[in-house]
């Protein structure tokens, strides 16, 4: 049995080895690339720099707003697959801050308040509502185990933008849609009906009042026309917009329905491609932004 | 309790320890993987138990009759009895919707219309395995091949023996059951070489099939949207996968059964490089070719009743064959493709002769033919349904080659794409090793091990899921 023993022991020493430097990888690949979830939660709650402009949301705000196009200062935290629930949570860390000038920009959407998260968040637990609250997550070696790819692929993108240009942190996919891609995805969108959670309503009401006296942009992207189809006139859309209505504080830009934004801006149902993105970003939201702070000055 | 899985580790370790403290006490060590074997299989659902130790019981008690008793027609009526129950269990919990369904469509071709009964029943894990497991063992005993077992204990644990429970491979009573008979003293070898092939199945789940799987499931949702290309890459990297993720099982099943002393056997041999069809099924999934050969294609006469009895009894094969794999027309069509091709490995062998090739070339090229015609049965054994396997054949003969980068990496990404590459390029490599991880030297064994235990530290997919034939 003793040398059996031994050679477990040479295997788990190995595999220790292995996992670790596997970390020390991904941590080095994460802290070079600002596109990647990790990185922005990290900065997000321990390294923001002062007076940025942050973007908060999901893929929808991860795509579809280009930071450079509004202010040197602005950084998209959009994250792919954020839920409403994580959103909550920035904003509430964004609050704690205390800064008091720069605007906040967050982007909602209607369906927002059933959407899950598939999130991963090294260190960082959002306790109570976060993606992955394992303890594993906090183990290094284990914590970035199946990351690799991951973080070399937003290591890449970032240098070499081999299918997606990143600009501080927004994510830009350079690919647009073939009629046909198009026809097909079409066919296989369905509707969904969704809960309307008015506990998360009050929730995200009491968030954003908590950002005050701090100017608050409450985005909600444009779709696309299939898209806008599907969820004309649904009774989840009024109890959104009249949430909308209630939100303190905030200058709601809604390009839900917007017609400016055809199918060829779209890079899927719900997010632009980077022209529809710059479109969008100039078109609708600097403006506003910008000639607020304008204003103010 | 899969094998990738923090559960199974600690599982493991347990047993593991426990089966050692009792070494060279064959009894107290029968019973022992005994209870672990009902914890690991009831803990998918304690209520398969009960399944899974009536159908040990009726086996057991089945064997005793056959072999005791001196009536002809008593031993029949107790083969036909285990048959039944075996048979009929499988069919109760696998097969009973898709019969009924088949029998109502077919009866609204007719014009008739008929709802039919549908049972609202889990498959229980496993049930295709140790069904079959069991009946090998009485009918080996009506044949005469093997006494039955005196010891319970030894026989239910042939049953249960949790590393080829849920997936085989599909085991013996001649080979499995003196294994048990005897009291296991633990060897260094051995164990160590049961490592090696658990490090070696993981790595072809973990790192090849889970990373293959993500291309592969993104090709067959939404085929229309890619091109031909994509749809052949598709259907190779579908061929890799399924070989890692069944025989990466396998491999952890033998190593696992290693650590304890034993030997099951090995299911596959390298079926990729077999140069013909007839060869190929002697290395893919040997232990449920082997049982249907044996206890289905021999009985019915096998090749000495004349050239068409071996065609049908081929196509009877091959369709229990599919229909094995799971209860859907397109697991049949699959069991007929590969019917098909056997009927014209036959063909050629009879009126043109047999070609062995004999250069490397030679032998490339016949194992490029067999893949390439494996590769497409492939194809319908992946759809989900017919609708998704039209999809996918109008676009692989379409000859739609034009493609976008994004199209060519089936919408994953090119990053995606190249480790599906580097995955399959580690499996090449791993070839160099020796054949079912024989090292002669211990620290070439261990190089092998950590080699493993590197890719899946890297490349390895931590959310890959369960092994695709558990679902059988």
């Amino acid at each position: 049995m003793k040398p059996f023993l031994r050679y477990v022991l040479i295997l788990a020493a190995a595999t220790v080895l292995l996992a670790l430097a596997n970390d020390a990888i991904n941590v080095w690949l994460i802290r070079h690339s600002c596109s990647n979830a990790a990185y922005k939660m990290e900065r997000l709650y321990s390294r923001w720099p002062a007076n940025e402009i942050p973007i908060v949301g999901s893929s929808r705000a991860q795509q579809n707003i280009v930071p450079s196009l509004i202010s040197p200062q602005c950084f998209n935290y959009g994250i792919d697959g954020e839920s409403i629930a994580e959103t909550i949570a920035h904003l509430r860390a964004i609050a704690v801050r205390g800064e008091a000038d720069t605007p906040v920009i967050v982007n909602i959407d209607p369906w927002d308040l059933i959407s899950t998260a598939d999130l991963f968040f090294a260190d960082y637990t959002l306790a109570p509502q976060s993606g992955r609250t394992a303890m594993l997550d906090r183990i290094p070696g284990v914590r970035f185990y199946g990351r690799l790819r991951k973080s070399l692929t937003d290591w890449l993108n970032e240098r070499k933008a081999v299918t997606k240009v990143i600009d501080n942190g927004a994510v830009l996919p350079m690919r647009t849609m073939s009629p046909d891609e198009w026809t097909a995805i079409n066919a296989r969108i369905e509707s969904r009906s969704f809960k309307y959670d008015a506990e998360m309503r009050d929730s995200l009401i009491r968030a954003i009042s908590s950002l005050s006296p701090r100017p608050v942009y409450v985005l909600v992207a444009p779709c696309s026309s299939r898209f806008r189809e599907l969820y004309k006139g649904k009774e989840e859309m009024r109890s959104f917009y009249k949430m909308l209505d209630e939100l303190p504080n905030a200058m709601v830009i809604d390009s839900f329905d917007a017609a400016q934004f055809p199918d060829s801006d779209f890079n899927d149902g719900t997010h632009l491609n980077r022209a529809g993105a710059e479109k969008y970003t100039a078109s609708v939201i600097a403006p506003v932004v910008l000639d607020d702070a304008n204003c103010k000055n | 309790m899969l094998f990738n899985s923090l559960t199974f580790a600690v599982f493991l370790l347990v047993t593991f320890v426990g089966y050692w403290v009792l070494g060279g006490r064959g009894r107290w060590q029968n019973l022992f993987l005994l209870v672990s074997s009902y914890v690991f299989y009831g803990w998918w659902d304690w209520r398969y138990l009960f399944l899974i130790a009536g159908c040990s019981a009726v086996n057991f008690t089945a064997g005793w009759i056959i072999y005791e008793s001196k009536s002809r027609f008593v031993r029949r009526m107790a083969l036909v009895a285990c048959c039944v129950v075996c048979i009929g269990a499988l069919c109760y919990f696998k097969y009973f919707n898709f019969f009924a369904e088949s029998f109502a469509a077919l009866l609204s071709f007719a014009g008739i219309k008929w709802n039919p009964i549908v049972l609202n029943v889990m498959l229980p894990v496993g049930i295709s395995f140790f069904t079959f497991q069991a009946l090998s063992y009485t009918i080996d005993i009506m044949l005469g091949k093997l006494k039955p077992t005196r010891d319970w204990v030894e026989f239910f644990v042939f049953i249960s023996f949790f590393p080829q429970l849920v997936a085989g491979p599909i085991e013996r009573a001649t080979n499995l059951l003196p294994q048990f008979r005897k009291a296991r003293t633990f060897d260094c070898d051995a164990a160590t070489h049961g490592l090696c092939l658990v490090a070696y199945g993981l790595f072809k789940k973990m790192v090849v099939a889970d990373t293959l799987a993500v291309y592969v499931d993104s090709a067959f949702r939404m085929p229309e949207i890619f091109s031909s290309l994509t749809c052949i890459i598709g259907a190779v990297f579908f061929s890799i996968q399924i070989y890692c993720d069944f025989s990466g099982y396998s491999d952890c099943a033998r190593g696992i059964a290693r650590l304890f002393g034993f030997n099951l056997m090995v299911n596959f041999d390298r079926p990729y490089f077999a140069t013909g069809f007839i060869e190929f099924w002697r290395r893919w999934h040997i232990s449920l070719s082997t049982w249907f050969k044996d206890y289905v294609y021999i009985p019915l006469g096998g090749n000495r009743r004349g050239f068409a009895k071996l065609i049908r009894n081929i196509w009877i094969v091959f369709l229990l064959s599919g229909l094995w794999h799971g209860a859907a027309w397109t697991f049949i069509i699959w069991g007929a493709l590969h019917a098909l091709y056997q009927t014209l490995a036959l063909l050629k062998r009879r009126f043109i002769g047999e070609s062995n090739p004999r250069t490397w070339c030679a032998k490339a090229v016949s194992a490029a033919v067999v893949d390439c015609g494996v590769a497409f049965a492939w194809i319908f054994f992946r759809a989900r349904s017919f609708s998704e396997l039209k999809s996918y054949l109008s676009v692989l003969f379409g000859c739609k080659f034009k493609t976008t980068l994004m199209g060519l990496c089936a919408a994953q990404g090119p990053m995606t794409f190249a480790v599906c590459w580097v995955a399959a390029g580690l499996l090449v490599l791993s070839y160099a090793a020796p054949r079912d991880c024989a090292f002669k030297t211990r620290s070439g064994r261990l190089l092998f091990t950590v080699g493993c235990i590197a890719a899946i530290a890297f490349l390895g997919m931590p959310s890959g899921g369960e092994f695709i034939y558990f679902q059988f």
